[in-house]
């Protein structure tokens, strides 16, 4: 009896020496990552410090043309719509021949961001119409930033650029 | 990404305009469809369709700060400690981006700019260095000629320079002449089509500069190097987002010429007045040797106008200086005529010229004593 405690004793010690090394384990790999991580979120939109160890890169790179640098914007900017549940009867965007990339592009409203639109992919050569806004709004006039997103074959983002519309609901 | 459906269908269908046709602005057609004489029904859209040219964010937000002037350092081989000195604490642009009107209409084009991030914004060179804190002085320098295309080799910088904030943004807009289309009818169908005349269009570009306190600590702003991933723990950004529409030329206009293709529309802003020192155009030409070569470049305006060359310097490939202040730099100077918004090296000049690259710079009589630095590339 006494030596099955010893036992029983032993083991529930063992299982406790196993756990507080399982623990010191995982809180070092938690410290680990701390200390090395940094946003993992992609943001281009950061300029560049000059160091010794990226300087010959940057001079490359400002001697290369810049890859989707460039965006024909073909559309017009006053969407008009009867009401905000009704497609604009003229709103037109167009992704010119001239570009080389798919795009979509999403409407947001200029004083809270809202997303009121998000596009279909637009290949190259093709146009949209009847844009139907996705939140209802009164009537009245908004500024909005239609966002161009230029795609590679994969879908994958590239590169972005901004213009401004006016959706004008009438009712 | 959001995954999203391409609505091939949909959009096929409403392709009911040519190729060529989708180029064309409808000056303020507001309905139905457009008759052109008295043949060849074009439904046109129903509203002005504009056709614009604009820099992505893989263009507009590619900001360098160089502190140190590490990138003089290590592209100047001949650079003085002047040249060094003066090229810390620099912000430049990996490219200078460009907007082109290739729509039938005139069009005035805004582009609003603001700062965003973690250093201080300032609005005088004289505040740059004030102190030891992260302060920049961003700007964007429009160009003083109209560029025709999205080309930035055909960007010239203008004398001002427009501050860039955090707080607010700075918006500038120009006014773009229509480009020239041409119409064309099938002798068979009588269907009218429009094309984009070659060559037609105009444009300006916008380069960002200006300067980084080169005495502060910058180590939090700088991007960890491998096996870190991600970005720094501060940051510098700058965005850019852009509009149009239709409109003609009026009189309020700045930094011009009367009845150029191209204006830019005044502004009250904060301004950096460039004429404190030489206005730089770095770019790089490619030639085969012999034939003129014409550079848009912007001469000053008014009592401040450069008239003619007083000095050209030359350094050749094999990286001698080829003519300073000499009877033959004499017969240099002679070769560069001048005209209103663009100087032209002569045949003669031209068939001097080293193979390979040379390092050129043009110097311009005229208060704001500027010259023109440049590279042309020889290719025979």
């Amino acid at each position: 009896m006494e030596n099955e405690k010893t036992q029983s004793s032993k083991k529930r010690g063992g299982i406790f020496v196993a756990l507080v090394i399982l623990l010191i384990i995982v809180l070092i790999g938690i410290i680990v990552y701390l200390l090395t991580r940094r946003s993992e979120e992609p943001d281009s939109n950061r300029a560049t410090i000059v160091t010794e160890d990226n300087v010959d890169e940057i001079m490359q790179r400002m001697n290369e043309p810049v890859e989707d640098g460039y965006y024909n914007c073909q559309m017009n900017v006053e969407w008009n719509f009867v009401d905000s549940t009704q497609p604009s009867y003229n709103a037109y965007v167009a992704n010119s021949e001239i570009n080389t990339r798919t795009v979509y592009f999403d409407v947001n409203l200029e004083e809270d961001n809202t997303l009121v639109y998000s596009s279909p992919f637009i290949p190259v050569g093709e146009e949209l119409k009847e844009i139907k806004l996705s939140e209802k709004l009164e009537a009245g006039d908004y500024p909005a930033v239609v966002t161009y997103h230029l795609v590679d074959d994969e879908e994958k983002e590239l590169s972005t650029v901004s213009v401004t519309v006016t959706l004008h609901i009438e009712q | 990404m959001k995954q999203k459906k391409v609505l091939a269908l949909l959009l096929t269908s409403a392709m009911v305009l040519g190729t060529s046709m989708q180029a064309f602005a409808a000056t303020g057609a507001s309905s139905g469809d457009a008759t052109w004489e008295g043949e060849g029904e074009v439904n046109a859209v129903d509203t002005t369709v504009y056709s614009v040219t604009l820099p992505t964010d893989a263009v507009t937000t590619k900001l360098i700060i160089d502190p140190q002037g590490i990138m003089q350092m290590k592209s100047g081989d001949t650079a003085s400690a002047d040249d060094l000195a003066g090229a810390a604490g620099r912000i430049t642009c990996e490219s200078i981006p460009m907007i082109a009107n290739t729509s039938s209409v005139p069009m005035k084009v805004g582009v609003s700019m603001q700062l965003s991030g973690d250093a201080t914004d300032v609005s005088a060179i004289n505040e740059v260095e004030a102190d030891d804190e992260t302060n920049v002085l961003l700007y964007a320098v429009p160009s003083a000629v109209d560029a025709k295309s999205a080309d930035a080799t055909k960007y010239s910088a203008s004398s001002n320079g427009f501050v860039i904030h955090k707080s607010a943004p700075t918006d500038l807009e120009f006014i773009l002449d229509a480009a020239e289309y041409q119409f064309e009818k099938d002798a068979t169908t009588g269907a009218v089509t429009y094309k984009l005349a070659d060559g037609s269009g105009h444009a300006t570009g916008v380069e960002f500069a200006g300067f980084a306190n080169k005495k502060a600590d910058w180590s939090e702003f700088v991007a960890p190097q491998a096996p870190l991933t991600g970005g720094p723990d501060k940051k510098v950004g700058m965005k850019a987002t852009f509009s149009f529409t239709s409109e003609l030329k009026s009189g309020d206009v700045a930094d011009t010429t009367e009845g150029a293709p191209y204006a830019m529309k005044a502004y009250s802003g904060d301004v950096v007045d460039l004429n404190a020192g030489p206005s730089v155009a770095n770019v790089t030409y490619s030639r085969s040797k012999g034939g003129a070569l014409t550079v848009p470049c912007n001469l000053g305006m008014g009592s401040n106008k450069a008239t003619r060359v007083t000095d050209a310097v030359v350094v050749g490939s094999d990286k001698k200086l080829y003519s300073a202040n000499g009877a033959w730099n004499s017969v240099r100077v002679a070769a560069v005529t001048v005209s209103d918004d663009s100087f032209t090296l002569s045949e003669s000049w031209m068939k001097g010229m080293q193979d390979g690259e040379s390092q050129v710079s043009v110097v311009f009589d005229g208060d704001l004593a500027n010259y023109v630095a440049m590279k042309i590339n020889v290719v025979n």
